[in-house]
């Protein structure tokens, strides 16, 4: 679970208003949706649910535990795919999922079996000897959400996913989230595309300016518009307002 | 011609950072305080070393105008700047012979292959012509001063000084060219790029040797004496039997007015010229094929076993984990490894050239230590003292943080200690300190004579001497970490903890060597007291790197 309270955040010395006291749940056993238009927001608030950035005021609890007050703790908790996936460039596949099990204390025989169907299943268990630097966007992509999901976290926070992925891999990750979020625990991720958070998401939250101008579901959203149209179309009224 | 400004201008501004320096005094005047501080601390840290060549040329002027060779002066300061330009040259090409993105984009323009090469060859002169026009400004400024020269000395002065690198750096490249096909064929980039700095390295030592060597004999030979000693400046064309261009240039700038100073200054522009057009006609196309599919690299064909993923997933505690990340980032980053740990080999290896030419030189300089009787004494600090410093240029600490760029926000997402990520840089560090300490200890065995106890302390206090600078420099990337470029080279030669770090640890060095000569003059009293000192320092130190890094590595943002 996630729970976000009262969560502010300024850049530039205070200039430059991220995130306005923005108030969010994530409940257990949902895929929650974060959308937004560029330079709303999705990244900071995605960044400040990892410990990535520090929020100026407010809260934020992974499980209960406050990132900021115990942050160790709470990141143990979650697996993490930020929107770029170029990291550690210099090392082989292997090298870093293996870095990735040191740093969240997983088991050989663990991280052996996780490693080993993940990379089975993202068809990269080839690639796992080659540098990273000699991966496709693509490859890199599937290589950091195996990472994420090595230690098996509760709470997966996926920022843009699916870019990248073929659609085969795309599918798979599709049905992970499902079956992830259908055995208690959470997801919460962020997409430009609305077919998938229109087909995937339990709700959706909509940020603006770094403000949430809707948390609910699809049909929350479309009772509030009255109207049937589609998330994409919903979606482009309500941020044109 | 225009397209080649044009992407020059680009690259110029991609490498050096120009025109965000410009832009910065508009939208971040603090950060462009910073980089004219940069500028300011490099200047003055060089003033220190040029300060010495300017004190080394006033004595040998004086020495030498009485037999009027005063002129070799400019002529050694024209070898000098050509030999280091050579070297530097070597090791700076490789360093940005690939810019980032370059075989994507930049191969995608309709430019022709010398386009390519010219912009890459002008970019990497610029530096070399400041590298060129520092060396020889404290030999042009000595004998300008001492003799009275007039305007069009110093005009002529700096213009020869523009034209030195042009000669080393086409050689370079030269050099470097068919390194990087091959490279590229191989799909070893990173290994070639390694390989050719050892290589570059080798190359400088082996001139400086052969030069000193020749400059030796000639000094034997009784017809060279004879010249010598019957012309003016008659040692000066002496220089020309080892490279000729310095002779050109050193009658261009002391005699311009005479046929000789005018047609050195000619020759030594059409040189200058005929070797660039030559490079650009017959080298281009073979830079241009060393650029395609640079960005490529080899995948391993091979499919994995069972038993060798298993084999490849260890279990290992956090702290080691971090250490060996750090390691290998570090080390498989050619410009990371060529401007950090090879800095460890590079310096011995001029230094122990150096050394072991002048060695009669140096023992007799030992002998006049020998009168305090304690000169295995300050032998041991010698070496322990060239051991820190060499531990201290490594930059591994001052660029820690930096190395990490957009990474390092990615990692702030994963459950790590701020203490055990801060101990495995540190241990980095230090793994290359105690490098630094053997390879200096091995200098003072072998050209030394230093004995095994006194190594032993060297190398103890040696370690205890450097460990500041590494923490200082951890303290330094927490506190101002550069995490946002586009070229690895911005990590650690455009840093300004690193610049801060060996110029900080120079004063550092010889603030304590000043200590110890004054203050410490008895052997025993004095290893106690600087065991003692250096390590209540580091004790204080680490404890303030602890209790800062614990709180800012969370307040980190890029």
């Amino acid at each position: 679970m996630i729970e976000i309270k009262g969560v502010s955040k300024t850049y530039g010395k205070g200039k430059i208003k991220a995130l306005n006291n923005i108030n969010l749940e994530v409940r257990d056993g949902e895929i929650f949706g974060f959308l937004g238009p560029n330079g709303a927001g999705k990244t900071t608030t995605i960044k400040q649910i990892t410990g990535i950035l520090k929020p100026d005021s407010g809260t934020i609890k992974i499980n209960g535990i406050d990132i900021v007050k115990n942050p160790v703790e709470a990141k143990k908790h979650i697996g993490f795919v930020p929107d770029n996936p170029e990291i550690f460039n210099r090392l082989r596949g292997m090298e870093y999922l293996n870095f990735i099990g040191d740093v969240y204390e997983v088991p050989e025989d663990e991280r052996y079996k996780r490693i080993n169907e993940l990379s089975e299943a993202f068809e990269i268990r080839d690639a796992l000897s080659s540098s990273i630097n000699s991966y496709s966007h693509g490859m890199k992509q599937k290589l950091v959400l195996i990472g994420a999901l090595l230690h098996n976290p509760s709470v997966w926070v996926l920022d843009e996913p699916m870019v990248g992925l073929d659609p085969k891999s795309a599918f798979i990750l599709k049905e992970m989230m499902r079956k992830h979020a259908d055995s208690g625990k959470t997801v919460f991720f962020s997409t430009h595309v609305m077919e998938v958070a229109e087909r995937l998401c339990d709700r959706i939250g909509i940020i603006k300016k770094g403000e949430i101008i809707f948390v609910g579901t699809l049909d929350e959203l479309r009772h509030l518009r009255k109207d049937n149209d589609s998330l994409e179309n919903l979606f482009l009224e309500l941020i044109e307002e | 011609m225009k397209k080649a400004w044009a992407l020059t201008k680009i690259y110029i501004n991609s490498l050096y950072g120009i025109s965000g320096f410009i832009n910065s005094f508009k939208t971040n005047k603090k950060s462009a305080f910073k980089t004219i501080a940069l500028i300011l601390l490099i200047l003055i840290g060089l003033l220190g070393t040029a300060s010495a060549f300017i004190i080394y040329n006033i004595q040998l002027y004086d020495i030498l105008r009485p037999i009027n060779q005063q002129g070799i002066i400019i002529s050694n300061s024209f070898i000098f700047a050509a030999m280091f330009t050579l070297i530097f040259g070597i090791v700076g090409i490789i360093a940005t012979y690939f810019v980032d993105k370059e075989g994507d984009i930049i191969l995608s323009m309709p430019l022709k292959p010398w386009n390519l090469l010219f912009a890459k060859f002008f970019t990497s002169y610029l530096y070399e012509a400041v590298l060129s026009l520092i060396i020889m400004a404290t030999g042009v400024i000595v004998y300008g001063v001492k003799s009275g020269e007039g305007l069009l000395f110093y005009i002529i002065s700096f213009i020869v000084s523009l034209l030195i690198p042009v000669i080393p750096l086409v050689v370079s490249y030269i050099v470097i060219i068919p390194l990087m096909k091959v490279a590229n064929f191989l799909k070893k980039k990173d290994v070639v790029m390694i390989i050719s700095g050892f290589i570059g390295a080798l190359f400088g030592v082996v001139i400086q040797l052969s030069f000193q060597d020749t400059m030796m004999k000639m000094n034997k030979n009784p017809e060279v004496l004879r010249e010598i000693f019957t012309f003016q400046n008659g040692m000066v064309s002496i220089a020309s039997r080892i490279y000729p261009p310095s002779t050109w240039g050193t009658y261009a700038i002391i005699d311009i007015s005479s046929t000789r100073g005018f047609t050195g200054l000619m020759l030594l522009l059409l040189t200058a010229a005929v070797a660039v057009i030559l490079l650009h006609c017959f080298m281009s196309e073979m830079y241009l094929r060393s650029l395609i599919g640079s960005t490529e690299v080899r995948k391993s064909e091979r499919k994995m076993t069972e038993k060798e993923l298993k084999m490849g997933l260890r279990r290992r505690n956090i702290l080691t984990s971090l250490l060996l990340r750090e390691i290998r980032l570090m080390n498989r980053e050619p410009i990371f490894f060529l401007n950090g740990p090879f800095v460890i080999f590079l310096i011995p290896a001029i230094l122990g050239a150096m050394l072991f030419i002048q060695r009669d030189v140096i023992a007799a300089q030992l002998g006049t230590i020998l009168r305090y009787n304690t000169s295995s004494y300050y032998s041991t600090l010698i070496v322990a003292g060239m051991g820190a410093f060499l531990g201290s240029m490594s930059s591994i600490a001052s660029s820690a943080i930096s190395r990490e760029g957009k990474a390092f926000m990615y990692l702030k997402s994963m459950p790590i200690e701020p203490v055990k990520y801060i101990n495995a840089k540190l241990l980095h560090a230090g793994i290359f300190g105690v490098m630094a300490g053997f390879i200096t200890c091995a200098i003072g065995y072998f050209l030394m004579g230093v004995t095994i106890g006194g190594l032993m302390l060297a190398f103890i206090i040696s370690q205890l001497l450097m460990l500041p600078s590494f923490i200082c420099g951890l303290l330094l990337e927490l506190t101002w970490p550069k995490l946002i470029w586009d070229n690895p080279q911005k990590a650690v030669k455009q840093n300004i903890n690193v610049v801060i770090i060996i110029f900080g640890g120079m004063i550092f060095l010889y603030g304590t060597a000043a200590a110890v000569y004054f203050l410490l003059k008895t052997p025993i009293y004095g290893y106690l007291v600087l065991t003692i000192v250096l390590a209540v320092i580091n004790v204080v130190l680490y404890a303030c790197l602890i209790s800062y890094g614990r709180k800012r590595f969370y307040e980190i943002e890029a």
